[in-house]
């Protein structure tokens, strides 16, 4: 009993030292408080590069609170109603864009910079929400089993691809959510048809990218559902070129990412310098690896985003269809994907 | 005397603290955010709502019977059988809770799926062009998931419960004339009718709310449960109410299940243990006669270790495709060396520790009191058990609300650590409470007697009288705590990284060979941490 | 040491009140005697301090212990299971109460092999309690309660699951134990056998209440009330009338006359009495002695060192103990009971 003791103490201690150590030093600088998604705080995203900078840059502190995906994040801070002491949230896609405004969650704010953002880039003309990075949803391939890759929407509905492709959930994934806008956009109503059609070449309906696209890297299915950037991470890290994408006729639909400034913010100085520093290099040029996105001003990107081509027939729903008609594109997907 | 019950009373308030202010005020703040007449009209007519139900009733109570059936023979071989390597399948066993189910998923693609182990050693032995083996997108690939994680979850439950009956029973049954059939039908049965009713409510509960699994290996969206309709309801399309709705319904339905749990786990707790030298059956020892035994270990140690391993012989490939050229490599292991990689790693140790001590501490004081007062015990537990009943999304949108609310931010390990400790406290309440419930009462009045007082009679007769209740609860504490991803993702301090929520991140970052290689690490610290607990428990203290 | 118990009350609602009036003297050997559920077990209790009386006051050696713990009385107490520590080996289940006490290392060691050589388990030291028998178990938590002298030993039952050889042996443990120590003990029994043997007195208990305190000798003979006679021993017990009322009182039962010894019993002729008196009391007579009674043998059972009978009389059956098998199932006799072996009781 009394080894036991000794033991759990010597545990307990290391583990309070080790608590002690890395305990977050108290400063009294001025802060910013940040809402972010998880793939943007996460170790191996944008956050652990960008923010160091920026605090070095302005001597503010950012203080990060919640993760989670976007629409998450969204509903809370409408829930909160301003009353959390959030500055800003980074992560707000364009599908949310009409949440947002109906909400009146953020304060518009035009940026030093703003000018060299592409204006089709700029999904938000009234400055609500400022985008920071962009990508394509597209269909992405394994060459080594896919020679003549689908060239659209169509050529997807091929026998020959029977079980071959992993779709994501609309319902519970935005890349899943993406790929039915794009039908959408590209068959209007005939979208059910489409996915009716689709269903015996999807081999799964994966809830989340992560498990989508973890199983296609374990060779389940040769095509996936993914963004016109995956291609890239392959060449960076592990020096394969058998991972491709291929942009289709029809165009691919876009995702662009923004960032807004909460109302009642508390700082909203710094919040204005942030956003400031997003349109600035410094933020721009790494985003390519470690968000996987394209930046939204002229900025050099890495050699292995030759593999990530850019579509020049960017798709895009305006936020107030999406507003409307959001719920019934689900159930009718949900319609035409039962029962196969 | 009176300070001493007054201090007691002050700490068994804790945990039903923590259980209140961690699930049922969220639950609150959700529901009175949401729930209204017109939510639950529009569930009720809602003819979609009506058909993921029953699916989402259907599978469960298929993985449930499947589990029970499989998992059947294995409870009777630990519990009838010594072997080598019995406490290491023991800790095996327990390692499924904490894998995240995004691992479970792939580990069990990576060996079974069009292009897993199994697959492609057909396909290079029989030189077919196609994999031959069909398993995965269907109902069939759900029930093996959920089969994975719950063999091993009946096993544990029921063995140490038929271990236990005296052998008595057998002596009488057999004196009476009774041959092995009618042993089995007419002792070992009856026995284990309790268990194996709550083992089985506990395991539909968990079934019944499963998300992930069921929509990706299912293969097709026919195959949702209630839990995909509420994100789809709270997340994508922000209609709370319905979300709010639902959500009731799915926690009513499981409600019922955890009462039908708690009262068998009730009942079971009530029948005697077996006493004295021939109290239980001996164990025998395992040999090559034992043929079928043999087999059905080798198929539970690949049922559930298979997976493991293929997420483990993954972490050693450098990228994808299993071609000869892209050899072997430990460059995933060498990323150990960077903080991003390691502090996870004490991260988790960290919180599980700390959450291993204060659940069994607020466990054996909860055990204290229910010692004293058995009939409030039942309700306690429903208390406690009603917690797993909560859908997890709705939970964590609640909980978000309620810290918003706050308007300050608790410190984020605290809190991790808390949130931890009341989620498995049900469960190491239950496992000590067990125990301590059968101390002899009289052997606690001589220590008295002798002149000890209250914590010298805690430290020297009583946790050494219930220290197998202890260590069951660490183990169980540790693989939650170990395993577990919302609360993690939700309230860790900024850069404080738990490796369940870096296996996530990983993944969703394309290093899917460092999540395996993560994951593998995972998994050998919680067998090894298993397998240490396991015999710290057969010393003698 | 000295004990007191001083109008101990506790209620027990539907079941019974205790009521204990009771001293006890220097290194007296006390049993409760009385059937189960009697209360005789929570006076035990009471006195260890584990249950708290309604009312009352305890006195140990004139000092107030009613309000002290359990933990701070140095009474040590014996339980039926024996209740020895599972996880402790024999040796520290015996050192427990002086390593509580903070004794010295090696005075502990001292301490438990003299009491382990004084219960005959010498090399039992390192045995763990489930493997021991019975016996030994008790032996050694008898041991574990007199280590560190206490003040009071109270002993639960120690003997009931005992078989009858085993129980000799423990009983000179038990009697050697108090012999040597000279501890002030209370025993618990319903066996009035244990009781007669083991005790300087005996208290009788009957649904809460001591119904009599006296020696073995003094409860058995002369029981104070008629439960206590019918509780203890096999008893003969007649009703009758008083007739006279004089040195000797006259009691008419079916026509037969006892005579008996005036114990100035609060009488006056015809009233209504009952007649006691112990089988052995009944003896064969020699044709002149009081109280003759005539019969015949209806009944005999054999119990090894004598033979009961019992006597058909005109009052009743009789019963009657026989060292030697001398009359035959129906023969007529004849009985002598001694004034002075009567007890009357109103």
């Amino acid at each position: 009993m009394k080894k036991l003791l000794v033991s759990v103490l010597c545990l307990i201690c290391a583990a309070s030292a080790f608590a002690g150590a890395s305990k977050e030093k108290a400063s009294d600088a001025p802060v910013l408080v940040v809402y972010a998604t998880e793939s943007f705080l996460s170790e191996w995203g944008p956050a652990p590069v960008v923010f160091p900078k920026f605090e070095e840059k302005y001597g503010i502190k950012i203080e990060q609170r919640q993760g989670g995906s976007a629409g998450e994040i969204v509903n809370l801070a409408i829930m909160e109603k301003g009353k959390a002491g959030a500055d800003i949230i980074i992560g707000v896609d364009n599908n949310l864009l009409s949440t947002v405004l109906k909400n009146d969650l953020f304060v518009p704010y035009k940026p030093a910079g703003i000018e060299k953002v592409k204006d089709n880039l700029i999904f938000d003309k009234s400055y609500h929400v400022i985008p920071y990075d962009y990508r394509f949803f597209s269909l992405v391939y394994d060459s080594n089993r896919i020679k003549n890759p689908p060239k659209s929407l169509d050529d997807l509905l091929d026998p020959k691809y029977k079980k071959s492709l992993i779709v994501m959930d609309p319902r519970t994934s935005s890349p899943g959510l993406g790929f039915l806008m794009w039908t959408v956009k590209c068959k209007g109503e005939g979208y059910k048809e489409y996915w009716k059609k689709l269903m015996p070449n999807v081999l799964t309906v994966s809830e989340s990218w992560s498990s989508g696209y973890g199983l296609f890297t374990s060779g389940e299915a040769p095509m996936v559902m993914s963004y016109t950037t995956s291609p890239a991470y392959h060449v960076e890290y592990e020096k394969d070129e058998h991972i491709k994408t291929v942009l289709f006729n029809e165009g691919n639909y876009m995702q662009t990412e923004g960032i807004g400034i909460l109302k009642n913010a508390p700082h909203m100085d710094a919040a204005k310098k942030f956003l400031d520093f997003v349109l600035t290099e410094d933020f721009q040029k790494e985003l390519a690896l470690t968000n996987w996105m394209y930046p939204v001003i002229e900025t050099p990107l890495p050699d292995s985003y030759r593999s990530a081509p850019v579509s020049d027939r960017p798709l895009l729903l305006t936020a107030e269809d999406i507003d409307k008609n959001l719920d019934s594109w689900l159930n009718g997907w949900l319609e035409s994907t039962l029962n196969k | 005397m009176r300070k001493n019950r007054l201090l007691l009373l002050l700490l068994f308030i804790v945990p039903f603290l923590l259980l209140t202010i961690f699930f049922y005020v969220p639950m609150i703040t959700v529901f009175i955010n949401g729930f209204s007449k017109e939510g639950l009209k529009a569930v009720l007519t809602d003819n979609y709502c009506r058909s993921i139900c029953l699916f989402s009733l259907k599978q469960g109570v298929l993985s449930t019977l499947l589990s029970a059936a499989i998992g059947f023979p294995g409870a009777y071989i630990l519990a009838r059988y010594t072997f080598r390597g019995k406490g290491f399948l023991k800790a095996l066993i327990t390692v499924p809770y904490v894998l995240p189910p995004i691992a479970a998923v792939l580990g069990i693609v990576l060996l079974i799926g069009n292009n897993g182990i199994i697959n492609r050693a057909l396909m290079a032995l029989s030189g077919a062009e196609q994999p031959p083996l069909h398993l995965l997108y269907s109902l069939k690939a759900i029930l093996i998931a959920h089969t994975f994680y719950n063999i091993p979850f009946f096993i544990r439950f029921v063995y140490p419960v038929w271990e236990n009956i005296p052998a008595s029973m057998y002596e009488a049954g057999k004196s009476l004339g009774a041959g092995r059939w009618r042993l089995f039908r007419t002792v070992t049965c009856p026995w284990l009718l309790c268990a194996i009713i709550a083992a089985c409510a506990l395991i539909f509960v968990l079934c019944f709310m499963s998300f992930s699994i069921v929509l990706v290996l299912g293969g097709n969206p026919q195959y949702s449960t209630m839990e995909v309709e509420i994100y789809k309801l709270a997340r994508t399309t922000s209609n709370i109410t319905k979300a709010c709705a639902l959500g009731g319904l799915e926690s009513l339905i499981s409600l019922l299940f955890i009462s039908l749990y708690t009262a068998a786990g009730h009942q079971q707790s009530s029948y005697p243990l077996p006493s004295g030298k021939h109290g239980t059956v001996p164990a025998k020892k395992l040999s090559m006669h034992h043929f079928p035994a043999l087999i059905y270990i080798v198929f539970l140690l690949i049922y559930v270790a298979m997976p493991m391993v293929t997420i483990a012989l993954n972490s050693f490939t450098g990228k994808s495709g299993w071609n000869k050229e892209n050899g072997l490599t430990l460059k995933w292991y060498k990323a150990f060396a960077q903080p991003n990689m390691y502090n996870p790693v004490f991260n988790t140790l960290f919180i599980a520790i700390f959450t291993v001590i204060c659940a069994i501490v607020l466990s054996i004081i909860i055990s204290a009191v229910i010692s004293r007062w058995p009939k409030g015990s039942f309700l306690i537990q429903i208390f406690f058990f009603a917690s797993l009943g909560i859908s997890s999304i709705l939970l964590s949108l609640g909980f978000m609300l309620t810290i918003s609310n706050l308007g300050f931010r608790p410190n984020g390990k605290l809190l991790l650590i808390a949130v931890h400790t009341a989620a498995v406290l049900p469960f190491t309440i239950k496992a000590i409470s067990l125990f301590y419930s059968r101390i002899n009462r009289r052997c606690i009045e001589c220590a008295q007697s002798l002149g000890a007082k209250q914590l010298r009679i805690l430290w020297t007769v009583k946790l050494p009288m219930i220290k197998n209740g202890i260590f069951t609860a660490g183990i169980f504490a540790f693989a939650v705590s170990a395993g577990e991803v919302n609360g993690a993702l939700m309230l860790a301090p900024e850069g404080f990284t738990t490796m369940p929520v870096a296996i996530y991140r990983l993944i969703g970052a394309y290093r899917f060979y460092q999540a395996c290689a993560m994951g593998t690490v995972l998994l050998l610290i919680c067998i090894a941490a298993f397998y240490a607990i396991d015999r710290l428990g057969e010393i003698n203290l | 040491m000295k004990l007191k118990l001083e109008n101990i009350k506790m209620s027990y609602p539907g079941k019974f009140t205790l009521n204990a009036d009771l001293e006890l003297n220097q290194g007296e050997f006390h049993t409760f005697l009385g059937p189960s559920g009697c209360g005789k077990t929570t006076l035990l209790r009471i006195i260890a301090g584990f249950n708290t009386p309604d009312s009352g006051r305890i006195y140990l050696d004139g000092k107030d212990i009613t309000d002290l713990p359990p933990e701070k009385r140095n009474i040590s107490i014996v339980f039926q299971d024996y209740a020895l520590f599972p996880n402790m080996n024999v040796e520290k289940n015996i050192g427990y109460g002086p390593e509580t006490r903070h004794w010295p290392k090696d005075k502990i060691k001292t301490r438990t092999s003299e009491l382990l050589e004084a219960v005959e388990l010498p090399d039992y030291g390192k045995r763990k309690p489930d493997t021991l028998s019975g016996g030994e178990k008790q032996r050694v938590a008898l041991a574990r309660a007199i280590a560190v002298n206490p003040d009071l030993l109270l002993l639960d039952e120690p003997l009931s699951a005992a078989d009858e050889k085993l129980k000799g042996a423990l009983k000179a443990q038990i009697v050697e134990t108090h012999r040597k120590n000279h501890l002030t003990t209370i025993y618990v029994t319903h066996d009035q056998e244990e009781a007669m043997t083991l005790s300087d007195r005996i208290s009788v208990f009957r649904k809460g209440n001591i119904e009599c305190t006296g020696t073995p000798q003094e409860i058995y003979f002369q029981p104070k009330t008629l439960y206590t006679a019918k509780f203890i021993g096999q008893s003969n017990i007649l009703k009758g009338k008083v007739l006279n009322i004089g040195e000797l009182v006259e009691v008419e039962c079916q026509n037969q006359i006892f005579k008996v010894q005036n114990r100035s019993y609060q009488c006056s002729a015809g009233d209504m009495v009952t007649l006691f008196f112990r089988p052995e009391c009944c003896t064969a007579s020699q044709g002149k002695e009081e109280n003759i009674l005539l019969g015949k043998t209806a009944e005999r059972t054999f119990y090894g060192s004598r033979y009961t009978c019992s006597v058909k009389t005109a009052c009743g059956i009789i019963k009657v103990y026989d060292t030697y098998p001398f009359q035959l199932q129906g023969a007529d006799c004849q009985l002598a009971v001694r004034p002075e072996n009567i007890i009357l009781f109103q």
